[in-house]
């Protein structure tokens, strides 16, 4: 069974090679990787991954707004999308939960359980 | 005494004779007249009596005794008597003659008495007569009409005007003397009494010689012969001048009382004491309402008095009558059924000869009198009536009075009367204790004497009330009383004038309100009024309907509508459509006495635009504590909201910048712990690597977090002091030297030695800070510049300097880096701002740095700023301020503007 492929999308670099190591090493993944908004609506509609884990706080282009046009796109609104967000309160969450994505995970997030949590989201077998 | 001697001797001669008569009578009739000789001797006595006198008699006695004896008793022609018997007759004879001559010598001398009294009673009567005459200038006169001759009296001269005797006795004379126009009239009726055999009598005017007219009057009574004619004619005539000029004054005073009775425009009336009309006026004549008097004279006049005075108009008159005057009124029925009222002044009139008193009266009409006095006493009558129930008002009124005295009392109202002295008259319960004294001690003292300290505020204004007579309305006055000392007690007295009847003032009355309560409750208000006024919050008010009632200053900040827009308006007018269910629920809570607290909502401004308010509601009670309306602070929670929205995202910022680095690290951390990089000895390095990175970005973080909220706070105070600007800049370039070489970035610094007041650390951290941004933004090989210069003191904040202040030195820090977009170049200074993606997030940075540099440059009192461009790099300036060379010199320091 091929891996899946998840589409990383965080400004922040190191977050992004920790994820990758968790993913990749804990979930048997493959990460695709975008250290911007707009980076990451490239990857996405070219690489089409099976799945988005998407920061939430970017500058430039937030993670929300490439959320927007990820659904926006026919290409990528498929593509289920998990935010990445260290933003924890009540009514991010809740804004969170009006936006379609398929999930939300918090940082810091546990290395160990992030590629279980992912999976879990997206509903896949790992 | 010649004719005295005659008369005797012719007595005596009488005798003889009468005696030589008697005898030869007796003689020559003896032979006839026997007896009858004594008689003859008797004759002869008798005649010597009548004629002679006593002695004479006597002689005649003697002589016709011897006659008698000698020629008649025997012997005849003897003295001798034969016969005693003849002797007896005789002596007899003598005797009786003797008798005789007593006798009528008594008679002769009673005779001679009486004619002797006779005559000097004629004498006498001829004197009074001419003495009555005289004083009667009553003269006598007698016309011989036969003879034609005119006999006057001495008086009658006189009464003519001729001298004594100087009257020729002719009627000529007489006439002449007449006054022309009375001569006819004399003369006819002379002519008359003579025809008619009546008594003349007239009167008639003479002219004297002296031309002088005198009346005269005469009266005569004529003498008539057998036939019937006048032959003489004699009277009196009287001097009547005085009562000529009496009868022409009373004559006079007559027609002048004819002229006042006629004239006399009330009625005088005669009328007898028993009411019978004698004499009326016209005035009176027409009082009674007749033409003439003819129709009423000797008629009694009772019938005309009204039936119920008749019997007090009889006693009147009686009474009048009996010479009581008096005054009557009464009331009268004219000919003509006219009635009136009379006033009749009545005094008796008698005049002397006449038995019966008539009554004078003086009567006017008095209907109007009548009618006035009807009209007064009704109006008199009206006046009592009026005056009782004036007085019962007055009774009432003071009654009421004292009752609202005691009232207001109940109800703490003060009310006083003063007198013109200003002295009290009257005060109730309340303000005497206002005043602290009993009531009854203020009656009769003044203002001065009960409250001293009142005096100078009350008293003046009495003095004004008196003097204008205008009141004195709502003036406040204020004071302390001895019923409650220390404490500033206030009222609100108003003072006003009551007036007499003839408009001044007589007394002043006063009412005093206790207002201190309310006084407190205004300065309360007033305190409430500054505070909503001033209140920084919107503070509206409305009724239930939701219609504005008040609108303070921050509303209008606020919501843009001035109070006059607004007040009336509904409520709605600054509620946007999607908020009005809102608003009628709060009314529906308000109308249930429930607050409303910290309602975060928006409403509408005047311009349109929204804005974020907090609503506090309550309800607005009245005094009977009826909801009655809404009370509704909004407050301006805009900036809150900001501050809010700030703070939360800062707290989310802060969140994400915290827990990036943690997700790092806990990732990091676990991967190694998870032995997923066992095999793999980069990657774990790495992951180490990746962990400590972050660790001290962590730290970084947490502290510059903490920098800067003590800073913002104010909990870091900067210790400022003189220091070297270029050992500032110079220790900051050697800090960051090693940073820039590795990034392959040169850094040039111009230091400037001059004294700045700064807390240098703070400086240092700051120049670093900006030093390690221009390093991190500069391409590789690039330029930094780190410099200094001094400037005034207000460059850079857009104002101008002030005279003899403190210069500032501008430091500038310049790189060729990618620049800053124009839209940028405020907000890097504020906390977490990113320029872009490629942020120095990346590269190490807080987000925090610029932030502290601000607020680090704020405390200094000077001002940080970048001036850039994209892709050419930028320069950022920062100020501090410069100690002056000469207050350095001094050793004093240089305060900078705004430091303390």
């Amino acid at each position: 069974m091929p891996a899946k492929r998840i589409l990383v999308i965080d400004d922040e670099t190191v977050i992004l090679e920790v994820i990758q190591g968790c993913l990749e090493e804990l979930g048997d993944m493959e990460c695709l990787m975008a250290a911007s908004g707009i980076e990451g609506l490239q990857v996405a509609q070219t690489a089409l991954p099976d799945g988005i884990l998407l920061d939430v706080s970017m500058p430039g282009m937030d993670g929300l707004t490439v959320l927007r046009q990820l659904q926006e796109n026919a290409v990528t609104r498929s593509i289920p999308v998990v935010l990445l967000t260290a933003r924890v309160q009540p009514e991010d969450r809740a804004k969170f939960a009006q936006t379609g994505v398929a999930g939300v995970i918090l940082k810091p997030f546990d290395p160990i359980a992030l590629a279980d949590q992912v999976a879990a989201v997206f509903k896949w077998t790992l | 005494m010649r004719s005295t001697i005659y008369r005797r001797l012719a007595s005596y001669g009488i005798a003889i004779a009468s005696t030589v008569v008697a005898i030869l009578l007796s003689l020559w009739l003896q032979p006839f007249l026997e007896r009858t000789i004594g008689a003859f001797f008797c004759i002869a006595v008798i005649v010597t009596t009548l004629y002679g006198g006593f002695r004479p008699v006597m002689v005649t006695i003697v002589l016709s005794t011897l006659a008698i004896n000698y020629f008649f008793m025997p012997p005849l022609y003897q003295f001798t008597t034969a016969d005693s018997a003849d002797i007896i007759r005789l002596g007899g004879f003598a005797l009786v003659s003797f008798v005789l001559n007593l006798l009528n010598s008594d008679l002769q001398q009673s005779k001679a008495t009486i004619e002797q009294l006779s005559r000097r009673l004629i004498q006498e009567n001829h004197d009074r007569l001419q003495m009555a005459l005289a004083a009667a200038q009553m003269g006598l006169w007698d016309w011989n009409i036969v003879t034609g001759e005119i006999v006057w009296s001495p008086e009658h001269e006189q009464l003519f005007g001729f001298a004594l005797g100087s009257f020729d006795g002719r009627y000529e004379t007489f006439e002449a003397r007449l006054h022309p126009d009375d001569r006819a009239k004399v003369s006819e009726a002379i002519q008359q009494a003579l025809q008619h055999h009546t008594l003349y009598q007239h009167e008639h005017r003479v002219v004297w010689t002296d031309g002088s007219v005198h009346w005269l009057a005469g009266r005569g009574q004529a003498a008539y012969n057998e036939a019937g004619q006048a032959v003489r004619i004699s009277g009196t005539m009287m001097n009547i001048d005085q009562r000529k000029q009496a009868e022409m004054a009373l004559t006079r005073s007559e027609q002048q009382l004819r002229a006042i009775f006629e004239a006399e425009p009330e009625c005088i009336k005669i009328i007898s004491a028993d009411g019978v009309l004698e004499q009326m006026n016209p005035a009176g004549l027409a009082m009674i309402e007749v033409d003439r008097l003819e129709q009423v004279r000797g008629q009694n006049v009772c019938p005309l008095i009204a039936p119920a005075h008749q019997q007090a108009f009889l006693a009147f008159i009686r009474q009048v009558s009996e010479g009581k005057p008096g005054i009557l009124e009464f009331e009268i029925i004219g000919f003509r059924g006219t009635r009136c009222w009379l006033e009749s002044h009545a005094v008796p009139l008698h005049f002397p000869g006449e038995a019966t008193t008539q009554v004078l009266a003086v009567t006017r009409d008095i209907t109007e009198q009548k009618q006035a006095e009807a009209e007064i006493k009704q109006l008199n009558a009206d006046l009592e009536q009026r005056v009782a129930e004036r007085t019962f008002e007055l009774q009432q009124s003071n009654l009421l009075l004292n009752s609202f005295f005691n009232a207001a009392s109940s109800a703490a109202i003060g009310l006083c009367i003063h007198d013109k002295d200003l002295r009290f008259l009257q005060i109730n319960t309340a303000l005497a204790a206002i005043n602290g004294q009993p009531a009854k001690k203020h009656i009769g003292r003044t203002v001065a004497e009960i409250l001293p300290q009142l005096a100078p505020i009350v008293e003046p204004l009495f003095h004004r009330i008196l003097a204008t007579g205008q009141p004195i309305l709502n003036l406040e006055v204020s004071a302390e009383v001895p019923s409650k000392p220390g404490l500033m007690r206030h009222w609100l007295t108003s003072y006003f004038p009551i007036l007499d009847e003839t408009k001044a003032v007589k007394e002043i009355g006063g009412i005093v309100v206790e207002i201190s309560d309310r006084k407190q409750a205004e300065a309360a208000q007033a305190r409430l009024a500054a505070i909503v006024a001033s209140s920084q919050n919107a503070i509206i008010s409305k009724t239930l309907d939701g219609v504005i009632v008040s609108w303070n200053g921050s509303a209008e900040k606020l919501f843009g509508y001035s109070a006059a827009e607004a007040i009336g308006q509904p409520i709605g007018l600054i509620i946007p459509l999607d908020r009005l269910d809102e608003e009628m629920q709060f009314l529906t809570q308000i109308r249930q006495g429930e607050s409303i607290q910290q309602y975060e909502t928006v409403r509408r401004r005047k311009d349109g635009t929204m804005v974020d308010i907090a609503l506090t509601l309550s309800p607005v009670r009245d005094a009977r504590d009826t909801i009655v309306g809404a009370s509704k602070i909004a407050r301006d929670i805009t900036e809150q909201r900001t501050l809010d929205r700030m703070k939360n995202e800062f707290i989310s910022i802060v969140s994400h910048e915290l827990r990036t680095p943690l997700t790092a690290i806990r990732g990091s951390l676990g991967l190694i712990l998870r032995g997923v990089y066992d095999k793999k000895p980069d990657k774990k390095h790495r992951m180490i690597e990746i962990a400590a990175e972050q660790s001290d970005r962590l730290v970084r973080l947490v502290n510059d977090i903490l920098d800067l909220q003590r800073l913002e706070s104010g909990s870091m105070k900067l210790a400022l002091q003189a220091c070297d600007a270029a050992a500032l800049m110079q220790q900051a370039a050697d800090a960051m030297r090693v940073y820039a070489e590795e990034h392959q970035v040169h850094l040039s610094v111009t230091p400037l030695p001059i004294s700045v007041w700064a807390a240098p650390d703070a400086i240092i951290q700051i120049l670093t800070n900006l030093l390690s941004n221009a390093i991190k933004f500069s391409p590789t090989g690039g330029q930094i510049w780190l410099s200094a210069e001094p400037a005034l003191q207000a460059e850079g904040t857009g104002m101008r300097a002030a005279p003899n202040s403190c210069s500032s030195v501008r430091f500038a820090i310049k790189d060729l880096g990618r620049g800053i977009p124009s839209d940028k170049l405020e907000t890097v200074f504020e906390r977490f701002q990113q320029v872009d993606a490629s942020d120095s997030r990346d590269k190490g940075g807080t987000g925090l740095g610029l932030a502290i540099c601000r607020k680090i440059i704020e405390q200094h009192s000077g001002r940080i700023w970048v001036e850039s461009r994209l892709g050419e790099g930028s320069t950022f300036y920062f100020t501090l301020p410069m100690v002056e060379e000469d207050a350095g010199a001094k050793g004093t320091q240089c305060q900078p503007n705004g430091y303390s």
